[in-house]
């Protein structure tokens, strides 16, 4: 690179490496800068070239170029690179390349679209880096990045560190703005791309090729090195613009051209994008990038009193956030807003810069809409300016984006059920279910959107935050379903990814369901939960499909536990049969009672159960306690219950303490067993050697499914106060973790009726059971010493690892 | 100025640069400004490195220019600064070069206190004139703030919520109509206009217990800026470490200043004020808020205890001795916090990098130790 010795020599030489009066024109962009938007539309209407390339991913350029520009289109849109996992399809990486009205990259592309000239994308998709590290766990989840961010470089250059010290700026975003923005705007083309030519070469001159090659940024300029020289190539004498981020443009006329192959399989698609994500993607210093404040200066670049276009999107953006303020409970008036006006303007003067910038309108805003200490109360003013500064725009695509079918059902469904597809904060909605038929049908609608979302790493559209819960049972008395509702560019990616499944959100929910269906691998439980979820869904025809095919899985399906939820979710349905709709499901109550009787021929496999499903099996088996007491048409014959949950016992002995406790309740609720038979087999487990946890699993399993064994007869309170007085120290200490945990079952007002209970059987009264007791120091230190081995016990029944 | 005199003035200590930059500025100035905005900016952030008019202009406040900046553009509007923030972050050092250099004198202060009046606001009487001839102009005694608005200057107003809401809230008229109503007396001198150039900086402290509330009416007539304390660690050592040694030389104290010790302390002042460690260990904050001030006044301390009783060269064993009584202004709350300080933080440095944080892990043993009800 050439030295240079005057301010003179370097604008020399950046002239050169522009080339405006070769057939080989660079133009040298910052992403998303209005100023740089500004000049390259004033340029290329000048310039008249034949062909524009544009830093922007290459394999697009297999779809049509002029999409992109078509007036059609709202910003901001973003073209969406993706590549997937060779084995697995799944989408491995995604990387977005935003684009806004005041992009100069979509300026280009559209003053392209005006002058006829021809568009190509020349950039590499997947960075080249020198050394991967292939330790990182790339496959596991999906690597969101922004395409192409060569703020990177320049930010960190070491020129820019000096800068920012000399200049008084705050940091890169700052010196950019005040120097190309604020004192860019109103320069001739030329002056401007000069100044960002030389602020790149200057930047550029503090990196090793090392560096820039471990960064991936040599092998992105042979490409664009490549795409340019193929231009240029030929007979035929045409004039070629390319368009790329300042700190290529400096480089790229001595970079060798070559053909640097992109990764495989790479797809390229177009979505609509918000402003809330570009404002998080560009991630400036202070948080807040204002694609909002730009957009407004980019829509009053041409206002007819000739105002400065940012002093009219300062006032729009001051009198709005002070609009939200109030909003949100400030005591914030016009007057502020005026004055936070006249002082943005007033600091803008002082630092020497022609017009109000970004940093500008933030401090006024702070300073003039915030009363007191910012880090104390300027939290919500500051808030509602950061969102003002945001926006919610969201983009929308016009026909010739050839927009997936999905998508368009998409919309169109959002559309009818009146849902604003808006990204600002959260919209809630309540729905009222069983009062509003809209509401009714927008239940329906969220739960299939939510559904598309499941099993993806992407944020849904719609998430259900409070209401009935069909799955699991729980807050059935509620008569409304709260959602919180907010569109992200992902909502378009997930549909897009999703598209070949089917036509409609419909359609793919159902299509998922089905995928579902089938690798559920027969599992009952699995399967009656997709069921009751496309009822959910409003998808009866496919669930209707799918009711056919349960029974037969019910025969094959060996997990008892599987077959008890099956029977669980079954009983559920039925209940909420209404409301579900699903009345015309004819063969459902004997659907159900099939799951229960399965579950009950194949009870005696309880006792092989690892440890880890002892929870869910006794609280399954609580469900089945509970429709052979009270859903005589569902449940087995009582007597097939009993020899099954009797023989389960036998098993069960000496093998499952937990199991062989909620069997033991099970046959007591059943009036096949009583308390003293109980309180045996609690004295036998707690002599036995084997499982030191052994008498507080069996009381655990107890509990869950009969307190009363506890609370009325009083043989088994008398065998566990046997064996917390007479015996083995040890044992006692060893079973206390699980003993514990066993009355976790109880409520703290029948913990207190066993106390006394058994202060009354010790012959203690009540209240000094609860009396600290004054212990000599020989028996402090044997309780400390208890207290150690109790923790590491507790500890190690937790499942946790001693420290 | 004599050198008999403890602080001088900021006009008084600065007036080679002031007179420097009145000089040299060609930039417009505001009614009755001394200096230009861009000159005023330049008085308190320094000329960093070039000459005005044949002087260089030193740097005085550290940390934040846009600060600077916006407090100077609100000076200029018809609203009043309101510095916000902890103790000792330098406000009321900012509020009297901002004065000095705008108008020309800071000594037109209003010290509010709970026991500040609207007499002290506004104006009160000489009462031997005033029984001799009457409610006179001769018999009236100008407040700074009357003063201030007659002559076109800046007044500065400080600690303003430590007096109560109704004595503040006389500001309102003052603030929102520039007239001060003087109803004893007849003719002109019953209304005072305020000149052009005249407005208010006013002071308060976000963390003091028993401050007043400022009314909304109030609130509206000022613009907030929230001074913190200084982020930069190698900016706050340079600062304490120039500011000490001046305080030393000053004292005719010969003390050897290592910056290496200097940085020890600020690193736990920066530390402590921020609730964590740099290596991301989460520590309980003092009560008091540890600023550079306070930071300088430790140095300073420490650097008199190396020379009168140590060797003269300041050691991380002396900071400690003083250390203590910065921070532990509340024994019960603040002690254990510096002790577990030194075992979670100081003691792991200690180990990984040696040096002065061993000597100040030594050092521990000199700190009080808690009484037992701590």
């Amino acid at each position: 690179m050439a030295a240079w010795e005057t301010p003179k020599d370097l604008a020399e030489q950046c002239r050169e490496i522009l080339g405006w009066d070769t057939d080989l024109a660079l133009f040298p962009v910052r992403h998303h800068s209005p100023a740089g938007a500004r000049h390259i539309e004033a340029w290329l209407k000048k310039y008249k070239p034949d062909v524009i390339l544009i830093e922007g991913p290459a394999p697009w350029n297999d779809k049509r170029m002029e999409i992109l520009g078509d007036p059609e289109h709202e910003a901001p849109f973003a073209l969406i690179a993706t590549t997937r996992d060779a084995k697995s399809g799944e989408v491995r990486t995604r990387s977005y390349y935003p684009m806004c009205d005041y992009s100069p990259e979509l300026v280009a592309i559209r003053t392209a679209r005006e002058l006829g000239a021809e568009c190509q994308f020349i950039d590499l998709v997947v960075r080249h880096m020198a050394e991967v590290d292939e330790s990182e766990g790339a496959e596991e989840e999906v690597e969101e990045e922004l395409g192409a961010a060569e703020d990177g470089p320049m930010a960190r250059s070491r020129f820019t560190a000096e800068l920012v010290a000399k200049s008084g700026c705050r940091d890169f975003d700052e010196v950019w703005e005040a120097y190309f923005e604020q004192a860019g705007w109103d320069q001739k083309p030329e002056d401007w791309a000069v100044g960002v030519t030389a602020y790149a070469l200057l930047s550029r001159a503090g990196y090793s090729e090392a560096e820039l090659a471990a960064e991936g940024t040599l092998a992105r300029e042979h490409l664009m090195a490549w795409h340019m020289a193929e231009a240029t190539k030929g007979k035929k004498k045409r004039r070629v613009a390319v368009v790329t981020g300042a700190f290529h443009t400096v480089a790229l006329r001595e970079t060798e051209p070559k053909k640097v192959k992109d990764a495989e399989g790479i797809e390229v698609f177009l979505a609509p994008y918000t402003f809330p994500r570009l404002d998080a993607l560009l991630g400036y210093a202070s948080g807040m990038s204002g694609p909002q404040f730009y957009q407004h200066v980019w829509d009053a670049r041409k206002n007819k009193a000739k105002e400065s276009p940012f002093a009219i999107a300062t006032r729009q953006i001051l009198v709005e956030a002070a609009r939200l303020g109030r909003q949100d409970g400030e005591v914030v008036g016009t007057a502020d807003a005026i004055s936070a006006l006249a002082f943005a303007r007033d600091l803008a003067s002082l630092r020497d810069r022609p017009h109000i910038g970004r940093a500008e309108v933030i401090e006024a805003a702070a300073t003039c809409l915030v009363k007191g200490d910012v880090t104390l109360v300027g939290q919500r003013m500051l808030r509602a300016l950061a969102e003002t500064m945001r926006g919610k725009r969201v983009g929308k695509l016009g026909k010739s984006a050839g927009e997936s079918a999905l998508v368009l059902d998409f919309r169109r469904r959002c559309d009818e059920l009146r849902i604003p597809i808006e990204h600002g904060r959260p919209d809630k909605k309540a729905l009222t279910i069983f009062a509003s038929d809209l509401d009714h049908k927008r239940s329906r609608f969220f739960h299939q959107v939510a559904f598309l979302f499941e099993e993806s790493e992407s944020p849904s559209f719609c998430e259900k935050t409070r209401g009935p819960d069909l799955e699991t049972g729980e807050d059935m008395h509620l008569t409304i379903e709260h959602w919180d509702v907010q569109y992200v560019p992902e909502v378009d990616a997930r549909l897009i990814e999703l598209a070949h499944l089917g036509a409609s959100v419909e359609d793919v929910a159902t299509a998922l369901l089905v995928k579902r269906w089938l690798a559920a691998d027969g599992k009952s439980g699995e399967l009656a939960r997709l069921l009751l979820k496309g009822l959910v869904m409003g998808l009866h025809a496919p669930a209707g499909r799918l009711v056919g095919k349960l029974a037969a899985a019910f025969f094959a399906d060996d997990d008892v536990l599987s077959l008890l939820e099956a029977g669980q979710i079954l009983r559920t349905v039925l209940r909420a049969r209404e409301r579900l709709e699903a009345e015309w499901v004819k063969g459902l109550p004997a659907l159900a009672q099939q799951a229960f009787v399965q579950g009950t021929l194949r009870l005696e496999r309880l006792a092989g159960l690892s440890p880890d499903s002892m929870g869910r099996a006794v609280d399954l088996l609580g469900g089945l306690l509970d429709v052979t007491l009270t859903d005589a048409a569902l449940a087995p014959s009582r007597e097939m219950t009993l020899r099954h949950a009797q023989a389960a016992r036998e098993l069960a002995r000496g093998k499952a303490p937990a199991i062989l406790g909620a069997l033991d309740g099970f046959l007591l609720q059943l009036g096949a067993l009583d308390v003293p038979a109980m309180a045996v087999t609690f004295r036998t487990l707690a002599r036995g050697t084997t499982r030191t946890d052994g008498v507080g699993a069996y009381l655990e399993g107890i509990l869950a499914i009969a307190r009363q064994a506890l609370l009325g007869e009083e043989g088994l309170l008398t065998a566990l106060i046997e064996h917390i007085r007479d015996g083995e120290w040890d044992d006692f200490v060893a079973s206390l973790p699980s003993l514990r945990r066993a009355f976790t079952r109880l409520t703290p007002r029948e913990t207190e009726a066993v106390a006394e209970r058994a202060a009354k059987i010790l012959g203690v009264p009540v209240g000094d059971a609860l009396q600290m007791l004054g212990a000599p120091p020989e028996v402090v230190a044997r309780l400390a010493e208890w207290e150690k081995s109790l923790v590491a016990g507790e500890r190690a029944w937790a499942g946790g690892t001693e420290s | 100025v004599a050198d008999t005199i403890l602080r001088p003035s900021s006009e008084n200590l600065f007036s080679d640069e002031l007179a420097a930059l009145t000089a040299a500025d060609r930039h417009p100035r505001p009614k009755n400004w001394k200096l230009s905005p861009k000159a005023v900016a330049t008085f308190i952030l320094g000329s960093r490195g070039e000459k005005v008019g044949g002087v260089e202009i030193s740097q005085k406040f550290y940390g934040d220019d846009a600060l600077v900046q916006r407090c100077v553009v609100t000076l200029a509007s018809h609203r009043g600064l309101m510095l916000v923030g902890d103790p000792g972050t330098a406000k009321s050092m900012l509020s009297e070069l901002l004065t000095a250099a705008i108008s020309g004198t800071s000594l037109l202060t209003i010290q509010g206190s709970a026991a500040t009046t609207e007499d002290n606001i506004k104006y009160s009487w000489n009462y031997a004139l005033l029984l001799a001839k009457g409610p006179t102009q001769d018999a009236l005694v100008a407040s700074p703030l009357h003063t201030a608005m007659r002559e076109g200057k800046l007044c500065r107003f400080e600690e303003l919520t430590r007096c109560p809401l109704e004595v503040q809230d006389s500001l309102v008229s003052v603030m929102s109509d520039k007239v001060l109503l003087v109803p004893e007396l007849k003719g002109d001198g019953a209304v005072v206009y305020a000149r052009e150039g005249f407005n208010l900086i006013a002071t308060a402290n976000s963390r003091d217990r028993g401050v007043n509330e400022m009314s909304a009416a109030l609130k509206r007539r000022f613009n907030f800026e929230t001074v913190r304390p200084i982020a930069d660690l190698q900016m706050e050592v340079s600062l304490v470490e120039r500011e000490a040694r001046k305080l030393l030389t000053g004292a005719n104290a010969e003390v050897s200043v290592d910056r290496d010790v200097i940085e020890l302390l600020v690193t736990a002042f920066q530390e402590l004020r921020n609730g964590e460690s740099a290596e991301g260990v989460r520590l309980q904050k003092p009560s008091t808020a540890l600023s550079t001030a306070e930071a300088v006044g430790v140095a300073y301390a420490a650097g008199l205890h190396a020379y009168y009783y140590g060797a003269g060269t300041l050691t991380p064993g002396d900071m400690v001795q003083h250390l203590a009584g910065a921070v532990v202004k509340d024994a019960v709350e603040d002690l254990p916090r510096l002790a577990s300080y030194f075992e979670t933080v100081v003691k792991e440095r200690a180990k990984r990098k040696g040096g002065q944080w061993s000597a100040l892990l030594e050092a521990e043993k000199l700190l009080p130790k808690p009484t037992a009800s701590a």
